[in-house]
């Protein structure tokens, strides 16, 4: 027990210790994160009505922002794979890193879906034995058990090695592996749920299709593996911490497959919409070519097609065995898909109503704030998980680290230094 | 290579600052206009039928008795009559004679296939005479407005046809729509084509 | 890269730091308090907090009679301190044997949407933002696509080459919406009215997005309704104001329905286009229009099993 208060005290002192390059950045996401909290203050005063959203188009940026992050959650089990089924020592190191990623971003997620309901004081409602929890039958109280139990498994894997790290113990494989390879089955899951959400609407044509699911895998396998990418150059440029070329090289292929899945089961849909050409088709139309004069997402789904076309070239291209140009393909592949899943699949499903009707939306400031402010506070919290898994996984915040400086530290029980 | 720059945590802290008093005075996005409720135009949501229905037959307020004693059964058209009944004008499809509702002996009353007198209280027995399968649908239900009760078992009211149906010139006069929906709840128009 | 030449020894203690340092630190502290609460500020307009007992409350279905009897009184109580009208809320439970269907009169509608304002006006619904159940669609003669319907046409009714076929909540016996619910704040009565629970409803939506039909409605604000206007004949899961955050829809005015009155739009239809009775009994005009008229449903290809018909007349 008194290992485990160590712990968080020397963590804590972790968190408040940094270079000038990590204060403004701590005060930078902070300072977002207040004013998305700002926002969220006026939201909750005033009601959904600072948003965008209508009748007609009743989810937006929020949903949108969401279904985009469950996917890059579930995008960490892709380091988990190689490395504990087929025992892959290149991108070993990093799963820590990808599965601390995916708990960052299920916050993320949580968060979005606070923020939309209106009326987030009867939370409680949705708590299975308190609350009237409508399992099996609806879609969102699967979504529900799934997100919340994969932030634990997660939250319990990174927190169970890291600990072990810090206590300089081999961790016990019965103690993780029925986790971890729990979290592979989850990973898919949390995916798959958030799909059906949509999938099982007859109402709503441009959903109700069963290609929504693989869709939504593929293109989670593009953008989360390619986040990682970007991440661990970051991690290695201002921490200590050695990430090999190889496991970015590792990650690459899967954008790479996952790419050439997610364009082919795009140009499936694509075509099974306009080839057909019945009156469903009127979603993809309004997306696509515009409706009835109104064409207020023609613009946005170009650009995320030009984007996603040309991370595709980068990527199957040998220029992106650089780095300079693999980290171009997937800030390329991230905007591209950002865009399709967000609001490319939340929006159009709502235009035209299931009356026939067209009205579009646009968010407002209120809601960018917001959307905006969760991001910074996820980028956050993955930062300072960050600094203390780093320190641990180095080798230098240990229960009993190798230099004198920190025997010292152990023996007079303090958790920082008494001289510069 | 990174010695730390002298402007940094100021920097940290004056931001910080700045943020708060932009936050505080609301610079970032103020409170939403109040909204008015205002009344709806009574106009429409009214029940009134389209037609108010008279209690009893009359011209001018003169009973029919007044000048038809009723001692002789009418002849003609009574359009051609003077100044009393020219004003009328019939189009009620091919029921182009006057005499084929009206009671040729009791001005006041209506006439029946058989010359039996229809009083005002019972006319849809007279519009029945040939529009029978409107007025089987209108005794069980499904012609017309019906007030009162759902239950079958409770009294309900009919309205009658003549609350709605001009009967000299049945051809319904087109209605003033009441005002479109706005969008819920941004307000105004949008979507409409065509 | 820089970091890895320094020794890594480990976090620096507050005692041991230079006193400017110390003191940017809490400088810092200090700003990063004030920002927050700035940043919370909004909160001091709030006006509708729930008290504990509303937030505690459980759903319609757990609530004993004195539970509701307190509810209710709770709802007059409030509605009275807000427009000064004391209301009478009641909460009529289902008639046994009773099962509700509606029938609607496409050869008749004139499309003149006296049923929309008279509902808005039965039912206390906001004018500002506007809240109708009722939506009439001005269709293309020949035509059932609803893509090519035009909903706010205006001035004289009914226009040449049109039809109207007003559309609300078709109460359907497979609903999406009550699939959807995550928290079963929505569900079908015995008497087949779909109901919403608005003390229960979490606001999430998704029962909007699986509504086939555009039924739903949702309190994006707080609903505005003219005191002057407020119809003091409430029912508990129909008419009482509703709060802001929460869905609503067409309820078939249960609190008229189930005492043997018809609905609002019923009465005020001018051409009688609006039918509404117990499927059950064999006397009634609904069971004898469903029987004997061409009836049709709407999008019935989506397998909702509405109970809304819409039929031709002759």
């Amino acid at each position: 027990m008194s290992d485990l208060i160590g712990f968080v005290r020397r963590s804590a002192a972790e968190l408040l210790d940094g270079d000038w390059r990590y204060v403004l950045w701590l005060s930078f996401l902070f300072a977002v994160s207040l004013v998305g909290l700002n926002a969220y203050c006026r939201q909750l005063v005033h009601g959904l009505t600072v948003t965008g959203m209508t009748d007609q188009v009743s989810w937006g940026l929020y949903i949108a922002n969401f279904t985009f992050l469950v996917g890059m959650a579930a995008a960490a089990v892709m380091l988990v794979i190689p490395v504990y089924v087929y025992e892959d020592e290149v991108l070993h190191d990093v799963v820590i890193l990808g599965e601390l990623l995916a708990v960052a971003v299920i916050v993320m997620c949580l968060l979005f879906v606070t923020v939309d309901l209106g009326r987030p004081d009867r939370f409680w409602h949705m708590i299975p034995g308190i609350g009237k929890f409508n399992w099996p039958i609806s879609m969102l109280s699967w979504d529900v058990i799934v997100l919340n139990g994969y932030l634990a498994l997660n939250a319990y894997i990174c927190g169970y090695l890291i600990y072990m790290a810090y206590l300089g113990q081999k961790p016990k494989k019965l103690w993780y592996l029925p986790a971890v390879f729990l979290a592979i089955f989850w990973a898919i899951s949390i995916h798959t749920v958030t799909a059906f959400l949509y999938v099982g609407l007859g109402g709503r044509p441009f959903w109700n299709s069963a290609i929504v699911a693989p869709r939504f895998l593929a293109s989670a396998f593009t953008a989360g593996p390619g986040f990682l990418i970007l991440s661990l150059q970051i991690i290695r440029r201002v921490s200590p911490y050695k990430i090999s070329d190889k496991a970015l090289f590792m990650l690459r292929s899967i954008v790479q497959v996952s790419m050439v899945i997610n364009v082919f089961l795009l140009f499936c849909e694509l075509f099974k919409e306009f080839y057909t050409d019945s009156a469903h088709v009127a979603s993809a139309k309004y997306l696509f070519f515009g409706l009835h004069g109104h064409h207020g997402l023609v613009p946005w789904i170009w650009t995320a097609m030009g984007l996603d076309a040309a991370a595709l070239v980068l990527l199957m291209l040998p220029l992106s065995r650089s780095l300079k140009y693999l980290d171009l393909a997937c800030l390329l592949a991230i905007a591209g898909i950002w865009i399709e899943k967000g609001m490319g699949l939340v929006i159009p499903a709502f235009i035209p109503t299931q009356l026939g009707e067209i009205v579009e939306y646009s968010p407002t400031r209120t809601e960018w704030f917001i959307t905006w402010g969760i991001w910074a506070f996820g980028i956050l919290l993955y930062t300072l998980l960050l600094k203390v898994a780093i320190p641990v996984l180095t080798g230098r915040l240990r229960r009993s680290s190798g230099s004198a400086a920190a025997e010292t530290l152990q023996e007079s029980g303090v958790a920082c230094r008494s001289s510069h | 290579m990174t010695d730390e720059p002298g402007w940094a945590r100021p920097a940290v802290v004056v931001g910080l600052a700045l943020l708060a008093v932009g936050l505080w005075t609301g610079a970032l996005g103020g409170p939403a206009e109040k909204r008015d409720a205002a009344p709806l135009d009574p106009k429409s949501y009214s029940t009134d039928t389209v037609r108010k229905v008279r209690k009893s037959m009359t011209f001018d307020g003169a009973p029919c008795q007044s000048c038809h004693e009723g001692k002789e059964a009418l002849q003609g058209d009574p359009r051609e009559k003077g100044i009393f009944h020219e004003a009328i004008k019939l189009q009620h499809g091919r029921n182009q004679h006057c005499f084929n509702c009206h009671h040729r002996l009791q001005p006041a009353d209506f006439s029946n296939f058989d010359g039996a007198p229809i009083k005002l209280a019972d006319v849809q027995l007279l519009c029945a005479r040939c529009h029978g399968t409107t007025y089987r649908d209108w005794q069980q239900g499904s012609h017309g407005r019906r007030t009162g009760s759902w239950d079958s078992a409770k009294a309900s009211k009919n309205t009658v046809c003549i609350a709605c149906h001009e009967p000299h010139w049945p051809v319904f006069k087109p209605l003033q729509a009441a005002p479109p929906p706005q969008v819920n709840p941004h307000g105004g128009e949008q979507g409409g084509h065509h | 890269m820089a970091d890895e030449d320094k020794p890594d020894t480990g976090p620096t203690c507050p005692e041991q730091m230079s006193a400017t340092r110390r003191g940017f630190l809490g400088a810092m502290a200090v700003s990063a308090v004030a920002a927050t609460a700035a940043a919370l500020a909004p909160l001091k307009d709030i006006d509708d907090l729930p008290t504990l007992e509303e937030f505690l409350r459980q759903h319609y279905h757990e609530l004993t009679p004195a539970d509701k009897e307190r509810l209710l009184e709770r709802i007059k109580n409030q509605v009275e301190k807000e427009y000064g009208v004391r209301p009478n809320v009641t909460d009529p439970p289902p008639i046994p044997g009773v099962e509700f269907a509606y029938a609607l009169n496409i050869g008749r509608c004139i499309g003149c949407r006296k049923c929309v304002y008279a509902c808005m006006k039965e039912n206390n619904h906001s004018r500002d933002p506007q809240m109708q159940y009722i939506r009439v669609l001005q269709m293309k003669k020949g035509s059932i696509d609803v893509e090519t319907s035009d909903h706010n046409y205006e001035g004289e009714v009914p226009k040449d080459g049109f039809y109207y076929m007003p559309v609300a909540c078709h109460q359907c016996r497979k609903a999406p919406c009550v699939k959807a619910c995550p928290v079963k704040a929505t569900w079908q009565e015995p008497d087949g009215i779909v109901v919403v629970d608005y003390n229960w409803c979490i606001g999430c939506r998704y029962c909007m997005a699986a509504c086939p039909y555009f039924a739903r409605r949702f309190n994006f604000e707080k609903p505005q309704i003219p005191k002057e206007e407020l119809n003091p004949e409430m029912g508990l899961l129909s008419n009482r104001p509703r709060p802001k955050g929460v869905v609503e829809k067409c309820h078939w005015c249960l609190h008229r329905t189930r005492k043997g009155q018809y609905p609002a739009c019923v009465e005020a239809c001018p051409t009688g286009s609006r039918k509404f009775g117990n499927l059950l009994d064999p006397n009634s005009e609904i069971a004898q229009i469903i029987k004997t008229k061409r009836v049709y449903v709407l999008k019935e290809e989506v397998g909702t099993l509405p109970r809304f018909y819409y039929y031709f007349n002759v």
